[in-house]
C-alpha cells in the first residue's frame, strides 16, 4: 500500500479505507452472529453423532441393493444399436455462433456513447491502446451491397466493449440509408469463438438474423469481425 | 478456496472477521440492514458448508466475500443494481494512464460520491483499497473484462472529480 505523505493531500486510497472502516457491526449484530455460529455448531455437533452410527448402516444396505439392480438390468436389457447422435462439433458451433451475434446485437441496440468520434481509422488505431490488437479499416465493407456498404468516410468512431469476455473494439458506422451499422473486432481464437469463415480465402462471411438485425461473421487479418447492420 | 479431506469443525469467526466482512457487504450494498442479511446469509451457508463430511475451508473470509458477492448479485439484480449483460460498457472519452494511486481526494467529497456510485465500482474499489489487488488482479476475481475495469476507472475518475497527488521533489511514479 502506498504510504500516506503528510505534506499531501489525502489520497485516494486512505480516503476509500477510511470511509469502509467506518461502517461497523453494532454489538448486537456482533452477539447475535456469534450466538447463531456457536448455535449452529452445536447443533450439527448432535446431530454427526446419531447419524455416524444409522449412516454406515443404511450405507451398506443401499449399496448391496444397487449391485442387485445393476445386476438385473445388465441381464434383461436388450442390445440395440446406438442411436445416432447429432454432429456435436456442428451444433456446438452454431450455437457459439448465435451466442455472439446475440451479445452484439444486444449491445447494438443500447447505442452507448462513443468513446472517441472520428473518421479516421489511425486515430482509432492510437486511442485504442489498451487493446491486444490493432483495429484495421475492413476490405470487406465495401463490397457489401448497398446500402450495406460502408467507407471510412461513414466511420463515426469507436468504444471499448467485450465479446465472450475478450476485450474488443466496437467501431459505428452511419449506413447510406440513414442507418447505424457496428463493426466488432476482436482477436481471434478459434477455440473461443468457433470456427469462422476467412475472407482472405474467399470464404463467405457467417449471416445470421437476430431480433431482425442481420450479424455478419468471419476473420480477416487473424481478426474476428463481427457486423450489425439493417438486413440488406 | 480448496477441499481437504479433515474433520468437520467449525470454528467461530472472529468479531473482526465479522467486521471486515460486514464492510465488504456494505461496499456493495451501502444500506447497512441489506448488508446485514447478506452477511447473516452468507455465514449461515458456510457454517452448513462446513458441517457437509469431509469439508474444510482454508480461506473462509475469501470464500464468505464470495458467497456476499453472489447473493448480492442474485438479489438485486432484477432490480437492476447489478447489469445482467454479458459484457459491459460504459461512457469513457479517454483511458488516461493516470492511476487510482495518484489520486487525491477531500473527506466530504468522497462520502458524497460513494453513495452515488454503482455497487460495481464500489466493488472495484474495496479490492483496491482494501484487498490491495492491482488492476489485473481485480479484473481476474471479479470476472470482468480490463477494457470494462478501464472504462470504469476512468468513469470514477471523472465523478470523483479528483486531482493528482503533487509529488514531492524525487518522489518515484506508482507502478502499474
Amino acid at each position: 500500500m502506498s504510504q500516506l505523505d503528510n505534506r499531501q493531500p489525502p489520497s485516494l486510497k486512505a480516503q476509500v479505507q477510511s470511509q469502509i472502516a467506518g461502517e461497523q457491526l453494532s454489538r448486537d449484530q456482533l452477539q447475535h452472529l456469534m450466538a447463531m455460529q456457536n448455535r449452529i455448531n452445536n447443533k450439527h455437533a448432535e446431530k454427526t453423532a446419531i447419524k455416524s452410527h444409522a449412516g454406515k448402516y443404511w450405507a451398506t444396505s443401499i449399496a448391496a441393493s444397487l449391485l442387485v439392480l445393476v445386476a438385473v438390468v445388465s441381464l434383461w436389457t436388450p442390445i440395440t444399436s446406438r442411436p445416432s447422435l447429432p454432429n456435436d462439433l456442428t451444433l456446438n458451433q452454431s450455437a457459439l455462433h448465435k451466442q455472439i451475434a446475440m451479445e452484439v446485437v444486444k449491445n447494438h441496440i443500447k447505442l452507448k456513447p462513443l468513446d472517441i468520434q472520428t473518421q479516421s481509422i489511425t486515430e482509432i488505431q492510437q486511442f485504442f491502446k489498451q487493446l491486444d490488437f490493432s483495429p484495421i479499416s475492413s476490405q470487406q465493407l465495401n463490397k457489401l451491397p448497398a446500402p450495406s456498404a460502408l467507407t471510412t468516410q461513414q466511420l463515426l468512431g469507436g468504444r471499448y466493449c467485450s465479446i465472450k469476455g475478450v476485450t474488443a473494439a466496437q467501431l459505428r458506422y452511419q449506413q447510406s440509408n440513414h442507418g447505424l451499422s457496428t463493426l466488432y473486432q476482436v482477436g481471434y481464437d478459434a477455440k473461443l469463438f468457433g470456427n469462422m469463415p476467412v475472407s482472405e480465402r474467399g470464404e463467405p462471411a457467417q449471416d445470421l438474423f437476430v431480433q431482425g438485425l442481420e450479424v455478419s461473421m468471419w476473420v480477416e487479418k487473424g481478426l474476428l469481425m463481427v457486423l450489425v447492420a439493417n438486413p440488406k | 478456496m480448496s477441499l481437504f479431506i479433515k474433520s468437520n469443525k467449525a470454528k467461530p469467526l472472529s468479531e473482526p472477521l465479522l467486521n471486515s466482512l460486514f464492510q465488504y457487504a456494505m461496499s456493495l450494498s451501502n444500506h447497512r440492514d441489506n448488508a446485514y442479511d447478506l452477511l447473516q446469509s452468507a455465514l449461515e451457508k458456510y457454517l452448513s458448508r462446513l458441517q457437509q463430511p469431509g469439508t474444510t475451508i482454508d480461506n473462509p473470509q475469501a470464500f464468505l466475500q464470495t458467497l456476499i458477492r453472489n447473493q448480492f448479485i442474485d438479489q438485486y439484480r432484477y432490480q437492476q443494481r447489478w447489469p445482467s449483460e454479458t459484457f459491459e460498457e460504459f461512457a469513457s472519452y479517454d483511458i488516461s494512464p493516470l492511476s487510482l494511486e495518484q489520486l487525491a481526494i477531500d473527506t466530504d467529497s468522497l462520502q458524497r460520491i460513494w453513495r452515488q456510485l454503482s455497487p460495481q465500482d464500489r466493488d472495484i474499489l474495496y479490492h483496491w483499497a482494501i484487498l490491495g489487488y492491482s488492476t489485473d488482479e481485480a479484473c481476474e476475481l471479479l470476472g470482468m473484462a480490463r477494457g470494462t475495469f478501464l472504462s470504469r476507472i476512468h468513469r470514477l475518475r471523472k465523478q470523483l472529480n479528483t486531482k493528482p497527488i503533487d509529488k514531492a521533489p524525487g518522489t518515484k511514479e506508482p507502478s502499474s
